[in-house]
């Protein structure tokens, strides 16, 4: 899955012949080293990255993490996972009277095909893509018709008022029970953060042990650094706060209530 | 009662620190809120250190990754700027504080901007960017909870991860009343909802979010930024411009150590696996993504710390990931919190940077004697700094620097003379158990004059006895012979 | 064997019955104990107050004093830990120096360190029934490394009752001219720990540095506590004569 061939315009580069040099010879060098410097060794020591897991201990793993920092997690097989996640997004819709949810415009989500039983439950979708809020009233701008909400783009605004976002996430991680997500045009950010639940349905063979690996599949589908996506997210369990007098609150920002289906 | 006011800024920070202490001292509230914070914290962090396993060969290894990004800091700072600028952001380095506010202020001049929305970023604070902002109009608001507490309290923070320890629910449903004009009760819950739709507001109508950046990643020019409430994602996706202000030590070179730094920074900062968002930015917005900003400014930031590269002492301070472990087992913090070093950072890490960063060995090199040298800290970091050595060293910049009194000057000398002599030595010691009969009372001195004194206010001292060691040798050289001679062990 | 005494500054003055139950020990275990009478102290209160050059001169007195010596064996935590831990420091740029500081490095212990790793003892046949907890010295346990020898030499003792102390490894807050400089910090670390002893339900306090004791003592003292406060040489001294 490539990204967009257009590729961004370099950006500018202010100050650094002084402060460079400044810094290479404090470190007693006459300029600035442009070659990499040896190393011995590099990332986390091999008794945790040799480590290797069956894709049933995986999910396990994953399943105590994630229910451990509050979240609610299901297991479904290939057959049954279309009919089960739309019964799911109806019954969290249900649970909390959501009525407008936005998703990933990702094709394993639409194969899933729910989008039309949860409009059938009188339900809303806003499908991140650019016409994804055609025919939606957007939502009311903080500050009125001039401030600066207001001249953000409409599927922006729309996504704003929903209350549930669904991804599919390029992997999981076990050990930290997180979720990888790596941005891109029907990817977007906002769905996985502006609303008070989040869903992520994803297969069991995309659950990985630690983060690195992760990172290791992000290098190796983007080896060209200006080509990778604006953001990878990590997301470990609910938004949290402990700052009202050290009393946990979950959901301050991102969402609070966190859901997962994972597909054997 | 907003407490501590801005007594952090305002006083000298070596000559303030007795006034602070004793102030901080006397506020149980705030004594009860750090040491349930701290042990919470350290806690957390002992149980995740157990669970993880192996810790000392994750803080070996975090040790080496940090120590070697900084050894090579010109290729790898030089690297990452690059990569950023590659990827479609601006860079500007900044050797001081002034330089970066006033680049900041181009950059929101430029963009006609009202509001910035700020992420958690303990370096905007270092260079006061807030206090120029206001000056100039633009309303900044600080959107991680703890920190938008302070802001409405103009207060200073007095933890490094959890800002607002020093402040109770009673007090924080005040400060929302005030602002608001409509009255809350003080339950976590109402005020936690009356702060998320407050906030939200504020993420929605920025012209800029600002945020630090955890650790950039030199081999992709990408910028980390972690956060258990969201607020960090949320001012780094929705206004049109990021402007990111980073120490130009905050890095890693490749995405293979960033997984050692994050492991580490979540488990010593609250025991956490991982904080709930770690965003990985990677340029501004790419073509084809339908929100994220515009546009990405990234500004480097000296201010004092290439004063530490090439010292041989003080190099390793730059490795600090600021997790707060130490703060969280200092003994001193525990009884004085934040606010008593005068300083945007505090606790172990505190003492030593603050002085170091500002290059004052005067005023600020004072908090190197806020530790009785017990080593917690160092035995707490992840990466394996050794600030209590470091305490030492500044000490012996102090006197170096002839920045001590002339009294205690020469109080070691003749400490060097006598205690180098024997003769000397026990002259000195006999004449001290004539001189000390006036202060003696039922075997014990229970006070005396300065220093003594600060001695004697909270404890009774043992008198010198009339026969030290030295002078029962003779004995107990005999008693031992003749211990030896009815043979081993008894 | 020959061991020689580090009686430290403190203890000379302050406490000389502590080296003397360390001698007695000792000489039971099969040591040949001496005294060095040129030792005065370490140069840790000039050192830790940023008085280098000072220290240096002071160390250097140490050091000739026990360049004979096969083993050192001092009842401080803290003397040894600064011997360890800074005089290699201290004479870098002295290469005939910085010899002799590694060779008195290589052959200096603490009281309890060298009886469990150099004597191999852990049971020196003591009873004291009595409710005791113990408070572990800063430098001695991170500086030195002693982590288990003081306890494994206490849970040895026959009708001890031993009380866990709360917080044990939190620092007692003398620090040397700490104590004295930032006096109210001090004062508010001793405090807690004093309060943490009472709450342990101890009649008697045990340690490995004179330093921590004296702190902790002093302020149980000035409250009124009835707490005994001792070195753990002077414990298993007082338990063996017991016996």
């Amino acid at each position: 899955m490539s990204i967009s061939s257009e590729r961004r315009a370099p950006g500018t580069m202010t100050g650094r012949d002084a402060f460079m040099s400044n810094i290479a010879s404090r470190l007693g060098r006459r300029t600035p080293s442009q070659t990499p410097p040896e190393r011995p060794f590099k990332g986390a020591p091999e008794f945790y990255t040799e480590r290797r897991m069956t894709q049933e201990e995986h999910i396990e793993q994953f399943m105590a993490n994630w229910t451990a920092l509050s979240g609610k997690v299901l297991v479904v097989s290939e057959a049954e996972a279309p009919a089960a996640v739309a019964a799911y997004i109806r019954q969290i819709c249900e649970e909390h009277g959501i009525t407008r949810i936005t998703r990933w415009e990702h094709e394993e989500l639409i194969a899933l095909g729910f989008d039309g039983p949860v409009r059938e439950a009188g339900i809303e979708i806003v499908p991140w893509r650019g016409d994804g809020a055609d025919g939606i009233e957007p939502g009311p701008s903080p500050s009125g018709e001039g401030g600066v909400w207001q001249q953000r783009e409409r599927l922006l605004r729309a996504a704003e008022t929903c209350r549930l976002g669904i991804v599919w996430p390029d992997y999981a991680v076990s050990s930290t029970s997180s979720l990888a997500l790596f941005s891109h045009g029907g990817k977007g950010r906002s769905v996985s953060l502006l609303t008070d639940a989040l869903l992520a349905v994803f297969r069991a063979d995309q659950l990985v042990f630690r983060i690195g690996e992760a990172f290791e599949q992000f290098k190796q589908r983007y080896p060209d650094a200006v080509d990778m996506p604006a953001s990878l997210n990590l997301i470990t369990g609910p938004s949290r706060s402990a700052d009202i007098e050290n009393d946990l609150t979950i959901g301050i920002h991102g969402p609070g209530k966190v859901h997962a289906v994972i597909i054997r | 009662m907003s407490g501590h006011g801005n007594t952090a800024v305002d006083e000298r920070i070596g000559s303030g620190l007795k006034s602070r202490t004793k102030h901080a001292l006397n506020d149980e509230f705030l004594r009860k809120a750090v040491a349930f914070t701290t042990d919470k914290l350290k806690n957390g962090r002992l149980q995740a250190m157990d669970t993880f396993g192996d810790w000392e060969a994750w803080r070996e290894r975090g040790r080496a990754i940090r120590s070697h990004t900084i050894a090579n800091l010109d290729y790898y700072l030089g690297q990452f700027a690059d990569n950023v600028v590659q990827g479609g952001g601006n860079v500007y380095f900044c050797k001081e504080g002034k330089d970066a506010v006033r680049t900041f202020m181009d950059i929101a001049e430029r963009n006609k901007a009202k509001l910035v929305a700020k992420g958690k970023s303990m370096v905007s604070e270092e260079i006061h960017l807030n206090q120029e902002l206001e000056k100039k109009g633009i309303e900044a608001i600080e959107t991680d909870l703890g920190e938008y507490i302070l802001q409405l309290a103009r207060e200073t923070p007095s933890h490094l991860i959890i800002p607002a320890i020093h402040k109770n629910k009673q007090q924080i449903a005040e400060l929302f009343t005030d602002a608001s004009g409509e009255h809350f009760e003080p339950e976590t819950k109402v005020l936690a909802e009356y702060a998320r739709k407050k906030l939200r507001n504020y993420f929605l109508e920025a012209d800029i979010g600002l945020t630090g950046c955890n650790f950039g990643v030199a081999e992709s020019g990408s910028i980390t930024l972690v956060s258990n409430e969201g607020n960090g994602r949320m001012v780094s996706t929705l206004p049109k411009v990021h402007v990111v202000v980073m120490g130009m030590e905050r890095l890693v070179p490749t995405f293979e150590d960033l997984e050692v730094v994050l492991n580490l920074l979540a488990r010593s900062a609250t025991g956490q696996k991982l904080t709930t968002y770690t965003s990985i930015l990677t340029g501004p917005r790419a073509s084809g993504d339908l929100d994220g900003p515009e546009e990405l400014h990234v500004i480097i930031l000296d201010n004092g710390r290439s004063e530490q590269l090439g010292d041989p002492i003080f190099q390793e301070v730059l490795n600090c990931i600021r997790c707060a472990a130490c703060l969280n087992v200092c003994p001193v913090y525990r009884h004085v919190g934040g606010h008593t070093y005068g300083s945007v950072y505090s606790g172990p890490i505190g003492a030593v940077l603050t002085p170091l960063l500002q290059q004052d060995m005067k005023e600020a090199g004072s908090l190197a004697y806020a530790s009785s040298l017990c080593g917690a800290c160092y035995e707490a970091c992840p990466v394996k700094i050794p600030l209590h050595d470091m305490l030492v060293h500044l000490r012996h910049r102090k006197v170096k620097m002839k920045l001590t009194s002339l009294p205690e000057r020469i109080a070691f000398k003749s400490y060097q003379t006598i205690f180098g002599n024997i003769k000397l030595y026990k002259l000195a010691t006999k004449s001290a158990y004539y001189m000390q009969k006036p202060l003696v009372r039922d075997g014990m001195i229970k006070a005396g004059p300065p220093p003594l004194s600060g001695w004697t206010q909270s404890r009774f001292m043992p008198m010198l006895p009339k026969q030290s060691f030295r002078d029962k040798w003779g004995a107990l050289q005999q008693e031992l012979a003749s211990r030896r001679k009815e043979g081993g062990k008894r | 064997m020959k061991v020689s005494l580090f009686v430290t500054c403190l203890a000379d003055n302050l406490y000389p019955e502590v080296v003397e139950s360390v001698a007695r020990i000792l000489t039971d275990y099969g040591c040949e104990v001496d005294f060095p009478e040129a030792q005065s102290c370490c140069g840790q209160p000039a050192f830790n107050s940023g008085y280098q050059d000072e220290a240096r001169e002071v160390s250097r007195q140490l050091i000739r004093a026990f360049e004979h010596s096969d083993y050192v064996v001092s009842p401080s935590g803290s003397c040894a830990g600064m011997v360890h831990h800074f005089y290699p420091y201290l004479f870098q740029d002295e290469p005939e120096w910085a010899a002799k500081a590694e060779a008195l490095v290589g052959k200096m212990y603490e009281f309890s360190q060298f009886l469990v790793g150099v004597l191999g003892v852990t049971d020196v046949g003591a009873s004291f029934p009595h409710k005791v907890t113990y408070h572990p010295s800063c430098h001695g346990m991170r500086l030195l490394g002693v982590k288990d020898e003081p306890m494994q030499l206490l849970s040895a003792v026959a009708d001890i009752e031993y009380q866990d102390l709360p917080s044990r490894d939190d620092c007692c807050g003398f620090g040397g001219t700490f104590a004295i400089k930032m006096a109210d910090m001090s004062e508010a670390m001793v405090c807690e720990k004093a309060a943490n002893v009472c709450r342990s339900g101890a009649e008697v306090l045990v340690g490995t540095d004179m330093g921590c004791m004296m702190n902790i003592g002093g302020r149980l003292n000035k409250e009124g506590k009835p707490v005994r406060v001792m070195h753990l040489a002077q414990l298993l001294d007082e338990g063996r004569a017991k016996r």
